[in-house]
């Protein structure tokens, strides 16, 4: 089962697709999706900066490999890994 | 009163397999629809990776040898021509087409790329392989688009569209090529290309002597030069065309395990070996496709780490090519 945080993640994905190419069908967009199915290398860098703006985060170098974040379930991953880092990080200097 | 309308689309089919330039695929799509064992040439290794000054970027890129495009070029009879008036390119290019014959327009990319991504931003010639038309309407050309990887389709333009691109190639600075358009025709007799072991042994051969320069793992250069750069699309189709090569040389170990030059084992390995470089350059290509889209600088030394690497696997594959071909 997928948890709140990422199926709320996964819609504002979705709408990120949808904004990027409106002609995908994102009701066939799930977690085990492939986003190069989907997007070519510049569609797919046009949605990592579109998560990087919507979540205040940044993938580092090392993250963008599509080993890594190409499938959604694991890009969301990634994303909750930064998210949780940068709040830790946040924390101890506060 | 509207007169009969005058079409003619030609047969053919897009080689897709891999990209290697425009002009290359192009012939591919003509020749596979004649002879499809010229499928096998399409991935002979006679390429060579290069480090140096490439289009006024100083970035590692790979570019075939003449003599693969001769092998290419050798199934047709090629004439290279000028348009007598250029107001009448249009009708010069479709008496042409009519004839059966195949028919590459040079063209200002800046009017004909459409997404003004690659080399859209610039006045640049490229060779637009025109395969039909639809009189005075429409226009159909064998085009792709670099950021899918490779999908070349036949496209439909507009008749005003292509001249635009057709006249303008001639002011704004263009090169002039000595031509302006080249009518390919394809020969009665193409002999059946089959694949020689020899050639392919000294070719890897020749890329491990370029790679055992030094110069290729020196990326200080790259350092002062990427940096200095203002980074653009055009490192991106650098990257295709390298990740491509390798797709090639998937293709190449395939076949070569099929006919048994090599193990079915081997093949296989050389194949994920392959995988490993393609992997490598894509990465390398979304580092900078990034920092083209935010307008940021990308980090030299993770690139440069990222190119050493792949330069080793390239010299890894072709030295366990040889060793397993003996």
């Amino acid at each position: 089962m997928i948890e709140k945080g990422k199926k709320m993640m996964l819609e504002d994905l979705k709408k990120i697709i949808y904004d990027i190419n409106s002609d995908i069908d994102i009701s066939c967009i799930n977690m085990d999706t492939n986003l190069l199915d989907y997007l070519d290398s510049l569609g797919f860098i046009q949605v990592i900066v579109k998560i990087e703006d919507q979540y205040c985060i940044e993938f580092s170098d090392e993250d963008l490999d599509y080993e890594r974040i190409g499938k959604i379930s694991d890009l969301l991953n990634v994303v909750q890994k930064i998210n949780n880092e940068e709040e830790n990080s946040y924390e101890g200097n506060g | 009163m509207k007169g009969t309308v005058k079409s003619y689309v030609q047969n053919i089919e897009p080689f897709n397999d891999y990209y290697c330039s425009c002009y290359v695929n192009a012939l591919l799509s003509i020749i596979l629809k004649y002879e499809p064992s010229y499928r096998c040439a399409a991935y002979i290794n006679d390429y060579f990776p290069h480090f140096a000054e490439y289009e006024k970027l100083y970035f590692p890129y790979c570019e075939v040898r003449k003599k693969f495009y001769d092998t290419l070029e050798d199934c047709f009879e090629i004439e290279e021509k000028r348009y007598s008036k250029m107001c009448n390119c249009l009708d010069e290019l479709k008496n042409n087409i009519s004839e059966n014959q195949y028919v590459f327009a040079l063209v200002d990319l800046f009017y004909w790329d459409r997404s003004r991504n690659f080399k859209g931003n610039a006045h640049i010639v490229h060779p637009t392989l025109i395969v039909g038309y639809q009189d005075g309407e429409k226009i159909y050309a064998l085009e792709d688009n670099l950021f899918s990887g490779v999908k070349f389709t036949i496209q439909e333009y507009s008749e005003q569209e292509l001249k635009q691109a057709i006249v303008n190639r001639t002011k704004d600075n263009v090169p002039d090529e000595g031509f302006d358009y080249k009518v390919c025709k394809i020969r009665n007799n193409i002999k059946i290309y089959k694949i020689k072991i020899e050639e392919i042994i000294a070719n890897a051969k020749k890329i491990i002597n370029i790679l055992t320069d030094k110069r290729f793992f020196e990326f200080n250069v790259l350092d002062e030069k990427l940096s200095l750069c203002n980074l653009n699309f055009e490192y991106i189709r650098i990257h295709t065309r390298y990740s491509h090569r390798n797709i090639a040389n998937k293709y190449l170990f395939r076949q070569l395990g099929k006919e048994l030059y090599i193990s079915k084992q081997n093949s296989e390995k050389l194949q994920a070996m392959s995988d490993e470089i393609i992997q490598a350059v894509d990465f390398s290509k979304l580092i900078i496709l990034k920092a083209i889209y935010k307008k940021n600088t990308v980090n030299v030394k993770t690139i440069s780490r990222i190119w050493r690497n792949i330069f080793e696997l390239e010299y890894s594959v072709w030295e366990y090519f040889v060793l397993c071909i003996n």
